[in-house]
């Protein structure tokens, strides 16, 4: 996947068709993490906190309810990785990036709390079976799409 | 947090936003270390939720990925919780604590 065109409020990629199915394949994983994977404090409860991790809780888990319906429609789109001389193209504005870089990162750090929070995230093919296969080559997928994201945010801004 | 090559400078300490004086202490909010979340996707979530210039966020990002957190803001109880949910929208580890 590579930037291919960026005229200041559209970013236009090209996407292989390998590159698709993984894409694809990883959004469908959304949301990894639920609404009750955050903390809102680590320190001791001032009689604020009760509340406001309930609020937070709620707060994440309509945002999840919100972009998986918003993904769905996205994928659903005629002009969803359309196809072009033999490649797919990505057309996204600022704000669909923006929304997308989170939805990767939701899977990418959901992947890695199913493989068990590893602190050393470069597993070796060993340690893996059927099921967390699946966890580790989306984790490193999604890493790989946010990193193009980013780069295409970063030249925009130059 | 997950290694990323980008050549970095740090601000001068003095240009760093001085904490706001308020009536209370206010809460701060703190963003942790992980070994997942990409060190740019940091940087640019703090540039996109404070608005700040890339070399301040980078500053902060860099404070969590050596010292393992970093205080970002204090502010008050209801702005620092707002904070936190962005952060946390982002699916980075962020907390606040009283001041």
């Amino acid at each position: 996947m590579e930037l291919f065109k960026a005229d200041g409020q559209n970013f236009i990629f090209r996407v292989g068709k390998r590159e698709k199915r993984l894409l694809e394949e990883v959004l469908q994983l959304y949301p990894m993490l639920s609404g009750s994977y955050g903390e809102i404090s680590s320190g001791p409860d001032d009689g604020k906190l009760g509340d406001a991790q309930k609020l937070l809780e709620q707060a994440l888990a309509e945002q999840h309810r919100a972009n998986r319906q918003e993904l769905e429609s996205l994928l659903r789109e005629p002009t969803w990785l359309k196809e072009k001389a033999g490649m797919h193209q990505l057309t996204l504005s600022l704000s669909r990036m923006e929304w997308l870089l989170q939805i990767l990162n939701n899977i990418r750090v959901g992947c890695w709390v199913a493989l068990g929070a590893p602190q050393d995230t470069a597993l070796h093919l060993k340690d893996l079976n059927e099921k967390t296969i699946r966890y580790f080559v989306s984790m490193e997928g999604t890493a790989y799409f946010q990193s193009v994201l980013l780069k295409a945010l970063q030249r925009a801004a130059l | 947090m997950a290694e990323s090559a980008t050549p970095l400078v740090l601000p001068d300490q003095s240009q760093e936003q001085k904490p706001k004086e308020t009536q209370e202490p206010g809460y701060l909010v703190i963003c942790w270390n992980d070994p997942i979340n990409l060190m740019d996707f940091v940087t640019h979530v703090f540039q996109t939720v404070f608005g700040w210039q890339r070399q301040k966020a980078e500053y902060h990002m860099l404070q969590v990925h050596n010292q393992g957190k970093s205080v970002l803001v204090r502010e008050s109880f209801e702005k620092a919780e707002a904070y936190v949910h962005q952060l946390q929208g982002y699916t980075l580890h962020a907390t606040l604590e009283r001041a």
